[in-house]
């Protein structure tokens, strides 16, 4: 059976289409301009890239902050029930889902049965998020995959005193002046934003096992400073790009919506 | 005699020349990359401005955050007991001083000789601060000091939902795409610095003369918003600048140690007799 997941992030829009619970494409998009029509595109891409017409596909789901700019069926799943349903998944035992994403990082944890049992989403602060990380790259001169690919053991970390995103644009550039290396910085920058997460994770319990989703988890370099402070492994490998779980979890619900 | 005081920001360093009681002239520029060239060049031209040059000062404080790094200051003193003391020498009512500056918000109860004695700050989060001013006017396209000009077209405020300075400059990128005037977020911008500023103000409790200080002072829409939501009119500052009260005080802590040094200069005579003055 066809189906066709779209999840409107704060930064990225991301369409899947699944034949049989499998991703046969797929479209990530930056998000500017005018919402309504860049939705539209990114479904678009993805069912083309399928070699399909949209409407091949009877079961479409969406969810995500902008879901009210998605104009199919279904478009309402919930975000969380998305990262939910799209974590167990991407891996059925996962008892613990970490959602890194543009602006906000939600903790969810799952019973046996990827059941939603609690979950808490920081929304109120940039700091830790996607957003945060571009703008330190800037800051450096950097792109974000270079900042990802960046793994110092922590003893070579520059310290960064602040959370804040904006005080940490200043952070870089005082320690630029100073001489410090650009990679203690980048290093340093992952190993604080892995200590929020792992703290922010620690207070719903680190249940195992605990899977990464959203566009940060591509970054190694925060994983790996995540892991340190959590001391326990996390998943990293998953059936599909880490920033398509949610889209696929819209695709599954609408799926489990039509056969109920 | 000549006294300075040198107050190096985050953003902005500020000097102040004074002759005994008299401001001679003040100078605000905006900070260089280390700051002692940016002490040095502030200086310079407040004392270029009526023909003297550091040679000629008799005793320099320096204070704010680059403080430490002042070689022509014979010493050191934090910006809040400077904010405390030249708030209240503008105005003798002062109580309470609201010091916004270019990264942090401080509010600093002060006796009325002008002595700190309690304070609260916030420098861990951009919001409440002058980045958050600077931030938003960006994503608005206008120069800062456009801001609060702007805002007096405004016909309905908006309400700037998050607190976190990235997420209400994106917040204000999707209301300006969606077509919302640019006066109506700039008043809403300008509340949200008071609500955030008010509840800085409220842990330390408002006494009567309160004061606002720092170079968001100057923006007279948040000054409004702020009396506005906390209920509060501010005293005059006088013929003060806000921006350099904490320069201003660190000249008067200049006068105060040079005074004392002198009377130590003087033998334990005097000595004994300034202590007796003071009590």
């Amino acid at each position: 059976m066809l189906s066709l997941g779209c999840d409107v992030g704060t930064m990225f829009t991301k369409t899947v289409v699944m034949d049989n619970g499998n991703v046969i494409a797929h479209d990530i998009t930056r998000n500017n301009g005018t919402l309504k029509e860049l939705v539209e595109a990114s479904i678009h891409s993805a069912v083309s890239r399928a070699g399909l017409s949209l409407d091949d596909i009877k079961v479409r789901g969406g969810t995500g902050m902008g879901d009210k700019y998605i104009r199919i069926e279904h478009a309402n799943q919930g975000i969380i029930k998305s990262l939910a349903r799209g974590s167990f998944w991407a891996l059925a035992g996962a008892r613990t889902v970490v959602d890194l994403g543009g602006l906000s990082t939600t903790i969810i944890s799952l019973n046996g049965a990827g059941k939603v049992i609690e979950y808490r989403t920081s929304d109120k602060c940039a700091s830790g998020s996607g957003f945060f990380l571009e703008l330190a790259a800037q800051a450096l001169e950097l792109t974000v995959e270079e900042m990802g690919e960046t793994v110092v053991p922590p003893e070579e970390c520059a310290h960064m005193s602040t959370q804040c995103a904006v005080f940490c644009e200043s952070e870089i550039v005082s320690h630029i002046n100073d001489g410090i290396e650009v990679k203690s910085i980048v290093g340093g920058i992952n190993y604080s934003l892995g200590s929020g997460i792992a703290t922010m994770i620690n207070r719903l319990g680190a249940i195992p096992a605990i899977l990464i989703t959203g566009g940060v988890a591509k970054s190694r370099g925060v994983v790996c400073a995540l892991e340190k402070h959590l001391g326990v492994e996390v998943v990293k490998s998953v059936p599909a790009d880490h920033q398509l779980i949610a889209a696929v979890g819209a695709a599954l619900c609408a799926r489990d919506v039509q056969q109920s | 005699m000549i006294f300075a005081g040198c107050d190096v920001g985050s953003l902005t360093g500020e000097a102040v020349i004074l002759e005994d009681d008299l401001i001679l002239s003040s100078e605000i520029i905006r900070v260089r990359p280390r700051p002692e060239q940016t002490a040095r060049e502030v200086t310079e031209k407040a004392l270029g401005k009526i023909g003297k040059t550091l040679a000629d000062i008799d005793y320099c404080v320096s204070t704010g955050y680059g403080r430490e790094k002042i070689p022509f200051a014979r010493s050191s003193i934090s910006e809040i007991s400077c904010h405390g003391r030249g708030a209240q020498w503008a105005c003798p009512e002062v109580r309470t001083i609201i010091d916004i500056g270019g990264q942090d918000c401080k509010v600093i109860r002060v006796d009325k000789y002008g002595y700190m004695m309690d304070f609260v700050m916030n420098d861990k989060c951009a919001a409440g601060t002058g980045r958050f001013l600077e931030s938003m006017a960006k994503v608005l396209g206008v120069g800062l000091e456009d801001l609060a000009p702007l805002s007096l077209c405004s016909k309905g405020r908006v309400a700037i939902t998050k607190t976190c300075t990235v997420l209400s400059q994106i917040e204000v990128m999707y209301m300006i795409s969606d077509g919302i005037e640019r006066s109506d977020i700039a008043a809403g911008i300008n509340y949200a610095m008071a609500e955030r500023i008010s509840k800085l103000v409220r842990r330390v409790g408002v006494k009567e003369g309160v004061a606002i200080t720092g170079g968001v002072a100057k923006n007279f829409a948040v000054v409004n918003a702020i009396s506005d939501v906390m209920g509060i009119k501010f005293v005059s500052l006088g013929e003060v600048d806000p921006q350099i009260v904490g320069a201003l005080g660190s000249a008067l802590f200049a006068r105060e140690r040079w005074q004392k040094a002198q009377q130590r200069e003087a033998g334990p005579t005097g000595g004994k007799a300034a202590k007796s003055v003071r009590t």
